[in-house]
């Protein structure tokens, strides 16, 4: 049960750290827009943050010229399938730094003002409002990160075996 | 609304992050508008120029949010001006990180 080590670190990025944050992002856009108190622990706010930069610097400076190597060259001699890098890859790259930094912004307000976050409508707006679209930035990078692995997966590296790893 | 505790740190994070999201789309326009721009801003040339667009990026949004901070710690503003401010930031933000916009096409 090999995976090359592009495919491992890609998966990570996506799957892995991706998934977390979604799920985290939509988490935390429940509680805001519920009339609980938010109930959530300082750290696991700094743990999103670091998660989100960890996604976009992998996604940045080691995935990305990976794709750019060969994937993208892929795409882009392929009409029917140029798209995805001129539309899809374009979009993916730039709005997934609009979630990461909106998501800071928030879990610093709530790490450290959480109680007049609460009390004053127009804050809890502005963070509802930063949650909504750092929800959807998020979406859109993965949504596009994972139909471009599909038709233009990034393989490469030493082969990592993972058999190791099953009981 | 609680009058008490001033809401300026508040706030600084609201717009510096506004800005932030401001600054990201208006490099992403100005480097597909520029080849010149577009080198200048490649930083890390495996990354390309979007290793320069979003370190800028970071570096403005970190000192706004620091100057700001500083500026603002023992203020309260009105919130709905930030908010305001903060729609049409982000609002273009977004759009200007929209591939049909800023690739002009």
């Amino acid at each position: 049960m090999a995976i090359s080590k592009y495919d491992l670190v890609t998966l990570l990025h996506g799957l892995a750290f991706g998934g977390f944050f979604l799920m985290a992002v939509y988490a935390l856009g429940y509680q805001m827009f519920s009339d609980e108190k938010l109930n959530v622990n300082k750290n696991y706010l700094f743990l999103i943050i670091g998660i989100g930069w960890i996604i976009l610097l992998l996604g940045t400076y080691v995935i990305y010229p990976w794709y750019k190597a060969n994937p993208e060259k892929l795409l882009l001699a392929n009409p029917n399938q140029a798209k995805w890098q001129t539309f899809g890859m374009e979009w993916k790259e730039h709005v997934a730094w609009i979630s990461v930094i909106l998501i800071s912004a928030t879990c610093h307000i709530l790490a450290h003002f959480k109680k007049q976050a609460f009390e004053d409508s127009r804050i809890r707006l502005a963070l509802r409002t930063f949650l909504v679209v750092a929800f959807l930035s998020a979406s859109v990078a993965g949504i596009f990160g994972a139909l471009i692995a599909k038709f233009a997966p990034i393989h490469g590296g030493a082969l990592v075996h993972l058999e190791g790893w099953i009981p | 609304m609680n009058d008490n505790a001033p809401n300026g740190p508040i706030c600084a994070a609201i717009l510096a992050a506004d800005c932030g999201i401001f600054v990201l789309g208006a490099l992403t326009i100005a480097a597909e508008a520029s080849k010149r721009l577009a080198e200048a801003l490649t930083l890390y040339s495996p990354s390309g120029p979007l290793s320069g667009v979003t370190s800028l990026t970071i570096a403005l949004w970190l000192v706004v949010w620091f100057v700001l901070t500083r500026l603002w710690k023992y203020r309260s503003l009105s919130v709905k001006w930030i908010n305001l401010i903060s729609f049409v930031l982000i609002g273009l933000g977004l759009l200007f990180t929209f591939p049909p916009v800023f690739a002009g096409k």
